[in-house]
């Protein structure tokens, strides 16, 4: 075993472990932000998006349009990110929504658009398995 | 005649009666973390903050919403019923302070 072949192979699982960690939807990565994410969520979006983010949140009832079914929303990921960082008002939606870019870190921002998206999936997964048992 | 000078006169005498409570919202806090009011006095929220506030209720005694509002501005609400009013900063979770309102 010559150093050259030491140098060869730790080179080569320094790549793949940067070609893991670059991988879409590795899991090693996307959970943490996900969870992180989850977190973000609790603390500022389920007073009226609801825990589940159905838009069922113990405020939901004082809105005069109702907030948002997060599981739901056939809007894209750039429309998402315009909504929460300039508010429903920026975007003319409802001015209920606050707009988070002056109160939310970037590093929040991104986790929360993160966890949104599982909530999508989740749901999506729930209406099939739902839709198979009937 | 006299009925009109009689409802100007009730009517004075409510408004004299009635007091403002100004609160201000600094550094993500309430000024106070109790106000004591009567019922018809109003309660101002001011925020002196550089970032927007909201003012929310969901009490039984009363539940309002006076939306969001950036730095300088001003929000009030009248208390109508007798109980304890939690007020809520929907942007700040960790801000919360009370409205005692009596007779």
């Amino acid at each position: 075993v010559t150093s050259d072949w030491i140098i060869h192979r730790a080179l080569l699982v320094s790549a793949n472990a940067l070609a893991l960690l670059a991988a879409p939807g590795a899991s090693a990565d996307s959970e943490p932000v996900q969870a992180r994410g989850a977190t973000v969520f609790a603390q500022y979006c389920v007073l009226c998006h609801g825990p589940a983010g159905k838009g069922d949140g113990r405020a939901a009832l004082m809105q005069k349009v109702p907030p948002a079914d997060l599981t739901a929303s056939a809007l894209s990921a750039e429309h998402k990110r315009r909504i929460v960082l300039l508010g429903g008002a920026g975007v003319g939606r409802s001015a209920s929504m606050p707009a988070w870019a002056e109160v939310l870190t970037e590093e929040q921002i991104e986790d929360v658009l993160a966890y949104l998206d599982s909530l999508i999936g989740s749901a999506s997964a729930t209406r099939i398995s739902g839709a198979g048992s009937q | 005649m006299r009925t009109l000078i009689f409802c100007i006169g009730v009517a004075f005498s409510m408004s004299a009666s009635a007091a403002d409570h100004l609160v201000t919202q600094s550094s993500k806090a309430f000024s106070t973390k109790v106000v004591q009011a009567k019922i018809g006095d109003t309660v101002s929220f001011r925020n002196d903050d550089a970032f927007v506030h909201n003012i929310f209720s969901l009490s039984d005694a009363q539940s309002f919403d006076l939306g969001t509002f950036a730095k300088g501005e001003t929000r009030k609400v009248k208390m109508e019923k007798e109980g304890q009013v939690e007020i809520e900063c929907a942007v700040h979770p960790e801000m919360k302070m009370v409205v005692e309102v009596k007779k």
